[in-house]
């Protein structure tokens, strides 16, 4: 009974509560925004975040070619640092790309429970590479290092995906 | 049609522009109160969704539920931004309630006059009346969406649809 008034309420006042029609050419203008913004956001936010990156790339070489290390072979990494290196290079982005997606996702959220996600994604990425320092100077082999290292990224990794994948179905049922 | 978003059709992507548009239009511009802004949002809020796959949904229903709460966060979004808030009304002190104001305002015929009332009312309490009534969000999901307590809610629902009552029965005197 209470459903059918609300439905006849809502009838009532969305027949009364008209509005103008849309700008004309608003269609137009949408196909023409769309031409010129058709590549996904991620890849856009990614030139924003790539750029100030490459300009500190070239500086820091810059400075470095200038500015010579006093002993170069002292801080030349070892096989076990780039090692690492690479295997934290090709989990955070991972990782970037996850969050991206969360923070797509949470778009259509309540702020609080936004902020929420946030900052536990927040949490995931940090928290992976303090956990991985950590590491490096526990006293164990280099071998259990990498293993242990990997094993802390692929498990943050997995958390983001699985929040990704619970934003996916909560977005789909709503 | 989705199939044919993912790809970038550009046929998919105006379909998907005619399915959803005039709807977001309603939502938006009586949120906003004009077309031109209206127009700024859907915009953003379609143009958002299309060059982002992962957020296509291959359900009508899933993805038109997505689009409208996309909107309507955006349209706070812009409300905000002309500094308008929701403050808590005490629902026992400030709002005279009616035993079946919903009865009231159905009885109303004339839906011009109903139009009329509806733009008597504040900006705070338009919004909330839109967003239970036509948008049937629940007050919990208003409530964190405009920041204040679902008390706040319905004291804000109650006393639009008193102001509406009240019109009338001025108009009649």
């Amino acid at each position: 009974m209470k459903n059918n008034k609300d439905n006849v309420l809502k009838q009532k006042l969305a027949s009364a509560w008209n509005v103008p029609p849309m700008p004309q050419g608003s269609r137009q203008r949408f196909l023409d925004k769309l031409k010129h913004d058709c590549k996904p956001r991620h890849k856009r936010r990614g030139l924003y975040i790539g750029l100030p990156v490459a300009v500190a790339a070239v500086v820091a070489t810059l400075v470095m070619l200038i500015v010579k290390p006093e002993t170069t072979e002292d801080a030349a990494p070892t096989q076990m640092e780039l090692t690492i290196a690479e295997i934290k290079g090709y989990y955070k982005a991972k990782m970037w790309s996850e969050s991206e997606y969360i923070i797509m996702l949470t778009d259509g959220l309540d702020e609080e429970t936004r902020q929420s996600l946030l900052q536990e994604v927040n949490k995931l990425e940090q928290g992976s590479d303090s956990l991985a320092e950590s590491l490096l100077e526990e006293p164990i082999s280099d071998d259990l290092k990498i293993r242990y290292i990997t094993q802390v990224y692929i498990s943050h990794l997995r958390s983001m995906q699985q929040i990704h994948n619970m934003l996916n179905e909560l977005t789909a049922q709503k | 049609m989705m199939h044919g978003c993912i790809e970038r059709k550009r046929r998919a992507q105006a379909a998907f522009y005619d399915m959803f548009a005039p709807e977001l239009h309603v939502t938006a511009c009586r949120m906003l109160g004009s077309a031109e802004e209206s127009e700024e949002v859907v915009q953003e809020i379609l143009l958002r969704t299309l060059t982002n796959p992962v957020l296509l949904i291959n359900d009508r229903a899933g993805m038109a539920r997505r689009l409208r709460r996309m909107t309507i966060n955006e349209c706070i979004d812009h409300l905000r931004k002309r500094h308008v808030t929701w403050e808590e009304l005490d629902g026992q002190t400030d709002v005279c309630c009616e035993p079946d104001m919903d009865e009231l305002l159905i009885q109303e015929e004339q839906s011009n006059r109903l139009r009329q009332a509806i733009e008597t009312l504040s900006q705070q309490n338009r919004t909330v009346l839109q967003l239970a009534v036509l948008e049937e969000m629940d007050h919990e999901d208003i409530a964190s969406l405009l920041h204040i307590t679902t008390s706040g809610v319905r004291a804000h629902l109650t006393r639009a649809k008193q102001k509406l009552i009240n019109y009338f029965r001025n108009e009649k005197q």
